[in-house]
């Protein structure tokens, strides 16, 4: 009986406990407080003694959840500690993002800042009539290029971190690089060489995962590099008026059949279906994989994984002769909404990050360009300030190809993204196949939008 | 008279408070859905839906990634319904018998289903990833060869989404088949067995009969629980590789995600429809099938 007594009470502890797991990792990410209980409690008496002394002031946030940085949670839970003003933040999947911001916009039921990339978000939303105009505030006088976030209509609506945002590359192992001796290359004949000796080696060249976000910046960085930013220009606006087709182009099919030939002869993991973006960051910090096509943002976290990795990155392009980085356009960074009703409190909060009280925390971690001049944007990596270097400061940057269509991002991610992945799978589709698939879906999508002259 | 009358008004008065939360909850969504689902209502008109009649439902059956995820939703409905129901009764059959550490074995079969189903698919995709435990395992006995990217191609997708399923919630048709078989008086075996009746036929003549009204609890909640998945597939697989383990469900939140609000609602309608259909003409043949006792 003693015995039955205790099992049961082991066995029901263990039920609480994967319970409790599960519940803390719903809340995860919401707050960015975290250090010892003692030190929480403390915190929690200091706020309270706070919230008697003045009123404590709320403002809410929508953040993707791949942004959620330790450094803006810092930020943020500096403004609690010191202005006594409270972001409720609420974090949401990546890919669902967008609609979210979309719908809540649609509804009138808007947080008061919402985290998206700036100035991307101007060519997906009508700014004038859903952000708050921020070009009087003081923060836009220390921004270093206000360009980079200026509307059309010539005013500023977002407030941006990086003034640099992300370039794409290949991202590379140096230690692999060596121990296979080989050396970067510089056209793709090169590169399929370095693939083959890496290879033969008995590495994994280039590691992709599963995670559709990821194999479709090989096609956006070369389509835009086959074509050139003019042609991309002419294209994007013929084809969102059913003026060409996706199939017209030739130059996009071959990208894709390049980047087909890429899995047929092995040079990717052969478990590319079913590996997390994790597994990606993971394969390369630790040499496992030598390479991986993604923004400059993955070698940040590869350093964080492994901060002993000896990691670089170049350009790589599948068009002979052309030596281009492409660029993300978009920093990340907040949009107000126009109807807040807390929007002097919104203001305030933006000057203050706009500080380096504040911003500096935002690249504590993570080195980068920041936005806004006096900010100390950290040591930034040997990689990044090659890629300065060579790319950046001669002007050799062009926009990446879905720039010109953001329009088309959701139904990029629930078509063509799936296609890129599910081509090398099963082998059944070309280039030419997979445009011509797409071309379907694009008409289908853009007449139950209602598009018109489709 | 008045008294009466009162009598018969009163207790409905007492369902208000619950027929209006179902109302509002319940039966408001599913008129405007089934309005939107004629419309083509998209997140960029939120405030303009325009009826467009059958388009929604045509255009659906003419996507062969649709008709897809139909393929898979009833193949995973009908697949884990027998294999739950199967598992679920031999656990019973074993519980039920009086044995040391019988009390453990009830707790540990039953146990799965209290996890979150998105922890469930983390810690499956765990183990059954390239370099996961499963493969490891392999690898250790010398059988590298068996090893796999389960994952990775539809049909081991498709089979471990099956298997899992079963491993969370055969335990918990083990409890409504074990409630069951306590329902049935001690009698009728005794009497068997004086007869001479074999456990066998004991089991087939007095066990089955007698269980048929815990068979229609459990098909009923399995069928309608398997064409409604949704979290397993979405955290095992998020509907890959390619769109090959899509069912409804995720079918549904894909075209919700591209913002296509009439399609998905569509596409819910057609789900919700079909799950009505199937649970009514099998609750109607199961219920045909039991017996008093």
């Amino acid at each position: 009986m003693k015995k039955r007594r205790v099992m049961a009470l082991l066995l029901s502890t263990l039920m609480v406990f994967s319970l409790a797991a599960c519940g803390t990792s719903g809340t995860s990410g919401t707050s960015g407080s975290g250090g010892d209980t003692q030190g929480e409690a403390s915190e929690t008496k200091e706020s309270e003694a706070k919230e008697e002394a003045g009123k404590t002031r709320k403002i809410t946030a929508l953040v993707q959840q791949s942004r959620n940085f330790d450094g803006l949670q810092n930020m943020i839970k500096k403004l609690e500690d010191e202005e006594n003003i409270k972001v409720d933040v609420q974090v949401v999947p990546d890919d669902e993002s967008l609609n979210m911001i979309k719908m809540k916009l649609n509804s009138g039921e808007s947080p008061d800042i919402i985290d998206y990339n700036v100035p991307a978000i101007y060519d997906i939303v009508n700014p004038e009539e859903n952000f708050a105009d921020m070009s009087n505030e003081d923060w836009v006088d220390k921004l270093k290029i206000p360009d980079n976030v200026t509307a059309d209509d010539g005013k500023i609506y977002g407030f941006p971190f990086l003034s640099v945002p992300g370039v794409h590359g290949f991202i590379y192992n140096k230690d692999v690089f060596e121990e296979c001796n080989v050396s970067v290359p510089t056209t793709w004949e090169e590169f399929l060489d370095v693939c083959q000796k890496i290879k033969d080696s008995g590495k994994t060249p280039i590691h992709m995962p599963k995670d559709t976000w990821v194999p479709q910046i090989l096609m956006t960085d070369n389509f835009a590099k086959a074509l050139g930013k003019d042609a991309v220009e002419d294209f994007s606006e013929k084809v969102m008026k059913n003026e060409a087709k996706w199939t017209d182009v030739p130059e996009l099919a071959e990208v894709i059949d390049q980047y087909l030939e890429l899995y047929e002869k092995g040079y990717i993991n052969t478990d590319f279906a079913s590996a997390t973006y994790d597994d990606s960051i993971l394969a390369v910090a630790e040499g496992n994989a030598a390479m991986h096509f993604n923004g400059d943002f993955f070698a940040a976290s590869v350093l964080e994984a492994n901060p002993d990795a000896n990691i670089g990155m170049f350009s790589m392009s599948m068009t002979d002769g052309v030596d281009v980085m492409t660029e993300n356009m978009s920093s990340a960074g907040f949009v107000v909404y126009k109807n807040s009703k807390n929007l002097d409190t919104v203001k305030e909060v933006l000057n203050l990050w706009s500080t380096p009280e504040y911003a500096n925390l935002y690249f504590e971690d993570r080195p980068a360009f920041p936005a806004m001049k006096d900010v100390d944007g950290g040591d930034v990596p040997e990689y990044l300030q090659d890629v300065n270097e060579k790319f950046i400061d001669s002007g050799k940057v062009i926009p990446e190809f879905n720039y010109s269509v953001m329009d088309l991002n959701s139904l990029f991610e629930s078509t063509l993204y799936v296609y890129y992945v599910d081509a090398p799978a099963k082998g059944n589709m070309n280039g030419q196949q997979v445009m011509e698939k797409f071309q379907g879906d694009f008409e289908q999508y853009m007449k139950d939008q209602g598009t018109e002259g489709f | 008279m008045n008294k009466k009358l009162l009598s018969k008004v009163y207790p409905m008065w007492l369902g208000i408070p619950a027929g209006l939360v179902y109302t509002v909850f319940f039966i408001i969504p599913i008129i405007t859905a089934f309005f939107y689902s004629f419309t083509n209502w998209n997140m960029d008109q939120m405030d303009s839906p325009t009826f467009t009649g059958l388009t929604n439902f045509i255009n659906l059956f003419q996507d062969e990634i649709f008709l897809h995820s139909l393929w898979n939703t009833v193949l995973f409905a009908f697949s884990t319904t027998i294999l739950k129901t199967v598992v679920g009764l031999l656990l019973a059959l074993l519980i039920v018998q009086k044995f040391r550490g019988n009390s453990i074995f009830r707790t540990l079969f039953y146990l799965p289903c209290v996890l979150s189903c998105m922890i469930v698919g983390l810690l499956f995709t765990g183990i059954l990833k390239q370099d996961g435990l499963l493969n490891k395992f392999f690898i250790s006995i010398g059988q590298p060869n068996i090893a796999r990217d389960w994952l990775g191609s539809y049909g081991t997708a498709m089979f471990w989404i099956i298997i899992i399923e079963v491993w969370m919630w055969a335990g918990f048709t083990m409890f409504l088949f074990i409630s069951g078989l306590q329902s049935i008086p001690r009698e009728y075996y005794e009497s068997a067995q004086i007869d001479g009746a074999s456990t066998w036929m004991q089991f087939k003549k007095i066990t089955l009969p007698l269980l048929a009204p815990s068979f229609t609890v459990v098909v009923t909640f399995n069928i309608t629980g398997g064409l409604k998945v949704f979290d397993l597939v979405y955290s095992l697989t998020g509907g890959g590789p390619g769109f090959d383990t899509q069912v409804l469900s995720t079918y549904t939140y894909r075209a919700f995600g591209m913002g296509l609000l009439g399609k998905s609602s569509a596409s819910a309608m057609i789900l919700s429809l079909f799950i009505v259909g199937v649970t009514f003409a099998l609750n109607k043949f199961l219920r045909s099938k039991e017996v008093d006792i």
